[in-house]
């Protein structure tokens, strides 16, 4: 393990233990510093038969975080909020993230944030195509991967007193790019390369992460400026609304081949892919709002590659594309148990280049013909004891991806969550090489 | 004949909503001008078995005109739910517009009219219990004059006017003294009793009344919540714009 995630381990662990209800603490009378934190152990089960001998059957990890508020006099505050994450037997899932680390001067109609930070654009419950400024990290959970702080800077204007008009300015010089989960991760898919064709069979090519051999379609690579702007609003008094454009790298990479067998004279077969980011333009909107007893909520976006030809080979084209979510939310109350709630959501995901060939898409892109519907049940007691159950089915195809969630509190700081997240899956559907991923897992989490 | 009758008949019951209205505009007089408020609240939670659990939260409200009060409430425990916010924009006729800041998904979310009759904090207050309970958003009947707690009392029922509302109506006693309220029954959508919150241990702030304590009993699921307040603070200049969505994620 390196010293360095150790170390803030350790730091993380002794302020958890010392701490015993204060959770502010005056330094002067306007200085103020607030903190809160957690540290849990999770367990996960593989049921399935693995693609590769050397995928863990049994995963455990210990995962922490702090989150420290620094308030100084009436404009300027700091925050650290940085996650750990240790993996009890694979090296390359320890992690120590910085998710926020920031300085932030707030006024009342001009802010100004620098430093690592995470941003939440999302509206929706499933799949939020807007949410892109962070990248994730998909070797930890690939299908509910966390989001990794980008190092920037976020500017904010407010127009107007009653409903105001809100332009943000993002500006992201350094780029932060993929861990693809590789050789020993569950969720590694090499397997799939290889089922493409007999000759990548023979050779069973590997997705490494080796950041030095990624490529970038820039000669910037990771120093290529990126930039967004936002606009929010809100609309008829009930409905807020975002407009936004995205000038930077696709979050999740495409791959290249990076080193090669020679199979017979003039069958070259790559052996190991590394990544290759493009930069995109995108634009798009989101919208949550109130209509009568529904929440109805949205996230459209429209996604542009810079140049047609991909520098990694010259010869992949892509085509502009939209994807879509669209949805409303409704919530039963006593409906079977009085002062219990279940909350039912109904999401439709879309993307105009449904009906393509996996192989013609730029990246993966499996949420193509599929409604999201979650069903919420609250027990309203002192432990906030709740079940979900939410399911992706593809209309099409008849895929089915299903969540099956517990979570509770015991003994006011303990959390436990045990989730099951299961695969049915048809062999043309792109997610089918993630079946051997289902999944039964137990979260416990101790806050402080 | 009947015709004109008609006016007749109907005045005392006419006469009883204006009485019973100009009761409870005075009632509500009593909870105004503050200009703002800071306030923390620890809320026990007391189940039927009598074990208690507690929550705390720190709430901010701004006084606007016309009944457009802006309200922001910050949990700060249990512990992993330090730092979730609430954020309510008081319509004084329909609904309210609010928000609820998650932190663990760092994401402000708006809430439903029908989410508004889920519990607060798993307790036995709902958003709309402690949302804005403004003077319009319902009609007012005068009952029978009532002593409770050894004070004479007007005795109101007050019915919802806008829609996805927990109750059917709300029974309310207001002392004639110094026109506070004192106790209100809630009757479920079934119109069966619901719960009885009481309001004890007045003070006066200024020209506005507070009470330091607020106790509901739920008398199906025999669970009790009582909010006590502490550290009350008005008109100490909160600016406007702490209670915009922006501003959920800030803790204060």
């Amino acid at each position: 393990m390196p010293i360095k995630t150790l170390g803030g381990f350790l730091a993380l662990t002794l302020l958890a233990l010392s701490s015993v209800g204060a959770q502010s603490v005056d330094i002067s009378e306007n200085t103020k510093l607030n903190y809160k934190g957690n540290v849990g152990l999770a367990y996960w089960f593989f049921p399935k038969d693995a693609p590769n001998p050397n995928m863990p059957q049994h995963v455990g990890t210990f995962d922490g975080q702090i989150d420290l508020n620094l308030k100084t006099g009436k404009y300027l505050e700091f925050r650290a909020n940085p996650r750990g994450v240790i993996d009890f037997k694979d090296e390359n899932r320890r992690r120590f993230l910085p998710q926020d680390i920031y300085a932030d001067f707030v006024t009342s109609k001009f802010e100004l944030r620098a430093g690592y930070q995470v941003f939440s654009w999302k509206t929706v419950e499933s799949v939020a195509h807007s949410d892109i400024l962070n990248q994730t990290d998909p070797s930890l959970d690939f299908f509910d991967a966390p989001k990794v702080g980008e190092p920037a800077i976020r500017s904010r204007m407010i127009f107007g007193e009653e409903n105001p008009h809100t332009v943000e300015l993002y500006y992201l010089p350094y780029f932060t790019p993929a861990k693809l989960p590789i050789a020993g991760n569950r969720f590694d898919f090499s397997p799939v390369i290889s089922q493409q064709s007999p000759q990548l069979a023979a050779v069973n090519p590997q997705v490494i992460y080796e950041p030095d051999r990624n490529k970038y379609e820039t000669p910037y690579d990771r120093w290529r400026p990126q930039g967004a702007i936002r606009y929010q609003k809100q609309l008829f008094g009930k409905v807020d609304t975002s407009f936004y454009y995205f000038n930077g790298y696709k979050r999740f990479p495409q791959l290249y081949g990076v080193d090669y067998l020679v199979l017979a004279p003039g069958a070259v077969v790559p052996t190991k892919f590394a990544q290759a980011y493009n930069p995109i333009h995108q634009g798009g909107m989101t919208w949550q709002g109130t209509l009568d007893a529904l929440l109805i909520k949205g996230d459209i976006a429209y996604i542009q590659y810079v140049n047609d030809f991909k520098a990694q080979d010259q010869v992949t084209t892509v085509r502009p594309y939209m994807q879509y979510t669209v949805g409303f939310e409704y919530t039963f109350n006593s409906l079977i148990v009085d002062s219990q709630d279940l909350g039912v959501i109904v999401e439709a995901l879309g993307d105009t280049d449904t009906g393509r060939n996996s192989t013609e898409l730029d990246i993966f892109r499996p949420f193509q013909n599929h409604v999201f519907a979650g069903l919420r049940y609250t027990f309203n007691n002192t432990g906030d004891r709740s079940l979900l159950l939410g399911t992706f089915t593809d209309y099409k195809k008849g895929d089915v991806i299903a969540r099956l969630e517990y979570e509770e509190r015991f003994f006011e700081r303990v959390k436990v969550k045990a989730q099951f997240f299961g695969f049915a899956t048809s062999k043309t559907s792109q997610l089918s090489s993630f079946d051997h991923t289902t999944r039964a897992s137990l979260l416990v989490s101790y806050y402080f | 004949m009947v015709k004109k009758l008609l006016p007749l008949l109907l005045l005392p019951i006419s006469v009883f909503a204006d009485e019973a209205y100009d009761i409870a505009a005075k009632a509500e007089k009593t909870q105004r001008n503050f200009g703002d408020e800071t306030v923390e609240s620890t809320m026990s939670l007391i189940a039927a078995n009598g074990s208690v659990v507690t929550r705390k939260t720190k709430n901010f409200t701004l006084e606007r005109a016309g009944n457009r009060d802006h309200q922001l409430i910050q949990f700060l425990e249990p512990a992993d739910v330090r730092g979730t916010s609430l954020l309510t924009h008081q319509d004084p006729k329909g609904d309210d517009n609010q928000w609820l800041y998650l932190p663990e998904l760092r994401r402000v979310k708006r809430i439903s009219s029908t989410g508004k009759t889920g519990s607060f904090m798993g307790s036995e207050f709902t958003y709309e219990d402690i949302g804005g309970n403004t003077l319009e958003k319902f009609t007012y009947k005068k009952l029978a004059d009532e002593n409770y707690k050894g004070k004479d009392c007007y005795v109101l029922e007050k019915t919802p006017t806008y829609a996805n509302s927990g109750y059917t109506k709300i029974k309310m006693w207001v002392s004639k003294d110094n026109n506070l309220v004192l106790r209100q029954d809630f009757f479920d959508r079934k119109n069966s009793l619901l719960k009885i919150m009481t309001f004890d241990g007045h003070q006066k702030y200024g020209n506005t009344w507070r009470s330091q304590k607020i106790s509901v009993e739920n008398l199906q699921t025999k669970k009790k919540s009582i909010l006590d307040f502490t550290s009350r603070k008005m008109k100490t200049g909160l600016a406007a714009d702490l209670f915009t969505e922006r501003n959920l994620q800030r803790i204060q």
